[in-house]
């Protein structure tokens, strides 16, 4: 799988972080460690799990208050970033990565950085959340807004009726400069 | 089947409701404010292949809260705690999930567990304590005295759950375990 964004590779925004995970295989199965609170400066107080889609596509979506973590137990994801935090040195960058259920990996997502997730195949996804999802400090854009300079590998994915109509995201730059 | 493990205090289960879209569906698992939930300090994902048993295992420190993702699964409990000291004399629970109902369960310490897939399963499991292996007790998944009625007698085990003692080694151990906390 491949994005074309204008940062490729493991290159992440200031404070997000890949960690390999390791199956422990024996005759009955395996053991994969998905996270350990030493893991992590702040800790997960929610974990919920997602089942994706063929073509279904999760974002872009930003917190301003809480990190989140991914984990992805089955299929694959193509995860794109765009870091939007003013005092951050890899600020208006955009970042593509894959997540592979083959390569199990944690991806940490920090406060401030916009996110989307597009699967390719129907994919299980672990999400863990710093702060319990209230329904407050949940802002989006369009996930093919040109502003993000991210090709999707989706042409035309499943969206949410919330995410298909979300604005732009100059329009998200000035409700944030107004909160 | 449920009324049995509810019988044993400190299990509890929580339906688990998924919120489904065209996307898919997104299901919340855990939460640290529920009352039927633990805080989690680590969170493991365990695959079964078919025919597979884990246990019978007991910790005599932490808890244990898990949902099943995929497949169905057998969990054995059987309470080992007793008034005063660990007793033979606890319930038991056969309780068996699967992931088209999704529901969390929590097993106190002190409860015995063993989980059984026929047909494979993926079980998300997590734990109050950092993993400890002094806090890993087992006993032969098959000892009479537990009365668990697994539905098999040869199950793929682990070589460490195949050489366990007997459920009152286990109870012997536990209560050593309960005397010089490490």
């Amino acid at each position: 799988m491949q994005s074309h964004c204008i940062e490729q590779g493991t290159d992440l925004p200031v404070g997000a972080f890949l960690r390999p995970l390791t199956p422990h295989a024996d005759a009955r199965g395996s053991l994969t460690e998905v996270h350990r609170a030493e893991w992590s400066d702040t800790a997960v107080v929610q974990w919920n799990v997602t089942r994706n889609e063929a073509g279904a596509l999760r974002g872009m979506h930003l917190h301003l208050h809480y990190d989140e973590i991914y984990v992805l137990p089955r299929g694959a994801a193509e995860i794109v970033l765009y870091d939007l935090r003013p005092d951050s040195r890899t600020l208006d960058r955009c970042f593509a990565l894959d997540l592979r259920a083959v390569a199990p990996t944690s991806l940490l997502v920090p406060a401030g950085v916009l996110h989307g997730l597009a699967f390719v195949v129907p994919s299980l996804l672990l999400v863990g959340r710093t702060r319990e999802h209230d329904g407050e400090d949940d802002w989006r854009c369009r996930w093919d807004d040109p502003d993000l300079r991210a090709t999707w590998r989706p042409e035309r994915p499943l969206l949410s009726d919330a995410d298909s109509g979300a604005g732009s995201l100059a329009e998200l730059r000035r409700m944030l400069a107004a909160h | 089947m449920e009324r049995d493990a509810l019988a044993i205090p400190g299990v509890a289960l929580r339906a688990l409701q998924p919120q489904r879209d065209r996307r898919g569906s997104l299901t919340e698992f855990h939460r640290s404010s529920w009352p039927e939930s633990i805080t989690i300090r680590q969170l493991n994902l365990l695959e079964f292949v078919p025919g597979s048993l884990r246990g019978v295992h007991l910790h005599h420190r932490h808890w244990d809260y898990l949902c099943l993702l995929s497949g169905q699964l057998l969990v054995g409990l059987k309470d080992c705690r007793g008034a005063a000291a660990p007793s033979p004399g606890g319930a038991t629970a056969l309780l068996a999930l699967d992931a088209s109902q999704p529901v969390s369960v929590r097993i106190p310490a002190g409860v015995a567990h063993g989980f059984f897939s026929e047909q494979g399963a993926t079980l998300l499991l997590a734990v109050d304590c950092a993993w400890d292996p002094a806090d890993g007790l087992g006993c032969r998944f098959d000892d009479p005295a537990l009365g668990l009625a697994w539905p098999t007698g040869q199950p793929i085990l682990s070589a460490r759950d195949r050489m366990a003692g007997s459920f009152a080694e286990l109870l012997a151990a536990y209560a050593t375990a309960l005397r010089h906390p490490a």
